[in-house]
């Protein structure tokens, strides 16, 4: 008997140690599949200074307020939340994950225009706070749409112009909304059907903007409706430019293109020809500037190509090593870049004197740099992939730094 | 050299490559690449599965006869190893005989895993993350990305809305494991392997409910190929008895091949493996084992 009650014991002993051997192999299973693994989306949203006054979102959700002369906190931070899956993310909340509050991913700059800052959210919406006597207030919130969510996140920058927000979502909508009221300003969303992942950019009374569907559209911005479109070789995630009558963009074809505003007919390409040393060897990612007749389109092998903005000759190649997914910024007569090693996640800015073809590295840090860089009284602004944002003086080689997660 | 671009160099950047071009020239279609190529990579690996299976399935021959040595020798675990060995040689069954295969397998999948996860891109951080894994020489690779993400009812980047395929998934990974779970006399290991029998396709079936379609296309054609393949070098294995196909099983189970090593009882153990289906039929029996000796 004494026997049998021990055999019962060690057979259930042994199915405790099999339970528990499951167990630790789902959890494993799990974290190794990507769970909690894998590459997650943690927004690399660049920031802007208006009246002296820096704002910034951090990758935890947060618009925070910084005086950007005196590096000091202005109040609290705003945090964006949403409502999503709990827990282990990746489980769906019918089977355990539970409905819970998560940080909102952000990738879009924040703007600003009358007193309100302006930012869009992963969760699909457009969320705007005033900035009153030194501080992000909540109440009242500026939010469209004022219920629920849009069908799909903004990814892309939004733009105002002249009391205008311009963005588009991610699902291929483009919303024209009034500053004022966040009314709509077109009887409805311009319907793209394909992912934009872009900014997009407004000149006079037409929109430019980009789809991952190759293609680049060119819309109304008064009345909502198409005026033309072009199809590219390679899908467009870069925000376009437009300069002097023309739009410029480049592609994942590894192209970059020169189309006229108003007509959409391309006017030149670069490379003209398909076999050259100087042939762009990756994706044109980031929003190119201009300076001085000459556009400078960042591409992620790692070059800068300086183009001529008529005809689309190389002036100038400049090498920097590592990709540029960072949208570069003209200070007077230089250019600040910004490059990423993607496989090390370090970074380094560097600065480019136009004038005398050089370039030279300013910083370099121990994390990448995704978010596009932004700049005020000579200062350039550089918001990292460990949710550092460093002010980085070029003349007076000072440094600040701000922990943006950290901010409380 | 980091052993992680190692790993990138050599196995994960070609397979990005080669499944992106596949892709290409498949209509647009991701679907469509990640199931020619997983068919494709495990037929290429069908050497070493078989070798993996014919292994296994000797060793689950033996099953009876290690059973017996258990009994015998339980308690001189010196000797037990000693005449275990001795088993394992006498049947043609080397110890790595089952690992090695399958050693040589696993970075290819986890390869075959990550590269599928990593086409998908649907995050704007897997994208960028992707243009550094593209060939630069391969012009056809840059326009190609981002791939068309539609494939029949699926977002290959999203769950299945549907759930059609958490089922296939957890239905096909059933039906493979039934066909390789050796059937046991002893009803201790038997609940063990019943229990893992229902808890891994389980598993699946839950995990892919939240998982990237893509990723549970690839085990679903995965586990369809696996089951062709076992059926092919070992029969039908544990599904014979639920179809009361024994017999056919019997008759279906290969001959001894020349590269065996494994003697002329090999034909009396697998019929001996199939009586056990009572395990005290069994202890009632003369060891097989013993007759052959």
């Amino acid at each position: 008997m004494r026997t049998c009650v021990g055999a019962k014991n060690q057979v259930k002993i042994k199915h405790k140690l099999l339970l528990t051997t499951v167990s630790v192999l789902v959890l494993s299973m799990l974290v190794v599949s990507g769970c909690v693994g894998g590459v997650s989306s943690r927004g690399w949203a660049g920031g802007i200074v208006s009246d002296g006054i820096l704002f910034a979102a951090s990758m935890n959700g947060k618009i925070i307020a910084i005086d950007a002369g005196s590096g000091e906190i202005l109040g609290s931070p705003v945090q964006l939340v949403v409502q999503s899956s709990g827990g282990l993310s990746c489980l769906p909340s019918s089977c355990g994950g539970g409905a819970t509050t998560s940080a909102v991913v952000i990738y879009s700059s924040p703007v600003v225009q009358n007193n309100i800052v302006y930012i869009g959210g992963s969760d699909g919406k457009l969320h705007g706070y005033p900035f009153i006597d030194n501080t992000l207030r909540t109440n009242p919130e500026w939010l469209y749409p004022k219920s629920g969510s849009l069908s799909g996140a903004i990814i892309g920058n939004i733009v105002v112009v002249n009391d205008s927000i311009y963005f588009a979502t991610a699902n291929g909508n483009v919303y024209a909304l009034n500053a004022e009221d966040l009314s709509e300003k077109w009887a409805q969303p311009y319907e793209i059907g394909s992912k934009v992942w872009s900014a997009p950019a407004v000149e006079g009374d037409t929109l430019y903007v980009g789809s991952l569907n190759r293609k680049l559209y060119a819309i109304d911005a008064i009345a909502g409706t198409l005026k033309w479109e072009y199809e590219f070789d390679g899908a467009i995630n870069s925000a376009p430019l437009v300069y002097n009558g023309k739009v410029y963009i480049g592609d994942f074809s590894r192209h970059f293109y020169a189309l006229d505003a108003n007509s959409g007919q391309l006017v030149w390409e670069f490379p003209s020809a398909d076999k050259s040393a100087d042939n762009p060897q990756n994706w044109f990612w980031a929003k190119p500037v201009v300076l001085n007749g000459v556009i400078y389109a960042p591409c992620l092998d790692g070059n800068v190509y300086a183009l001529n903005a008529d005809n689309g000759s190389l002036v100038h190649r400049y090498v920097l090593g590592d990709s540029i997914s960072s949208s570069p910024v003209v200070i007077g007569d230089t250019i600040a870049v910004a490059t990423t090693d993607l496989y090390k996640k370090t970074g380094k800015v560097y600065i480019i004197d136009t004038l005398n073809k050089t370039q030279k590295e300013l910083e370099s840090f121990a994390e990448g740099i995704n978010a596009p860089l932004f700049a005020y009284n000579g200062v350039v602004y550089v918001h990292t992939t460990k949710d550092n944002l460093y002010g980085l003086n070029p003349e007076t080689h000072t440094k600040q730094t701000f922990s943006l997660s950290t901010v409380k | 050299m980091d052993i992680g671009a190692i790993w990138q160099l050599i196995i994960l950047n070609p397979m990005i490559n080669i499944l992106v071009v596949v892709s290409k020239f498949l209509f647009n279609s991701p679907g469509l690449a990640i199931i020619v190529f997983t068919v494709i990579i495990r037929l290429a690996m069908y050497p070493l599965t078989r070798k993996q299976l014919q292994a296994s399935k000797k060793m689950q021959d033996i099953q009876p006869k290690i059973q017996e040595l258990k009994k015998k020798y339980g308690k001189d675990p010196q000797r037990m190893a000693k005449e275990q060995a001795a088993l394992l040689k006498e049947a043609g069954v080397a110890n790595v005989g089952c690992i090695l295969p399958m050693l040589i397998q696993t970075p290819i999948w986890i390869a075959l895993y990550q590269s599928i996860m990593r086409i998908l891109a649907t995050a704007p951080e897997e994208l960028l993350n992707l243009s550094q894994h593209l060939y630069s020489s391969w012009s056809v690779v840059f326009p190609a990305v981002p791939l068309n993400s539609r494939f029949l009812w699926l977002d290959l980047g999203a769950p299945d809305a549907l759930y059609i395929l958490p089922i296939l998934v957890g239905g096909t990974m059933w039906l493979q494991q039934k066909m390789v779970t050796p059937k046991v006399a002893d009803p201790q290991q038997q609940s063990q392997s019943q229990m893992m029998l229902v808890m891994m396709p389980l598993l699946f079936a839950f995990m892919t409910l939240s998982f990237p379609s893509g990723l549970a296309l690839y085990w679903v054609v995965s586990n369809i190929v696996g089951i062709v393949v076992q059926y092919f070098v070992t029969g039908w294995g544990g599904l014979a008895d639920m179809f009361g196909r024994n017999k056919a099983d019997v008759s279906k189970s290969p001959k001894p091949s020349s590269e065996s090593k494994l003697p002329p009882a090999k034909q009396i153990d697998s019929t001996a493996r199939n009586v056990t289906a009572d395990s005290q039929k069994t202890e009632k029996r003369k060891p097989i084992w013993k007759i052959w000796k």
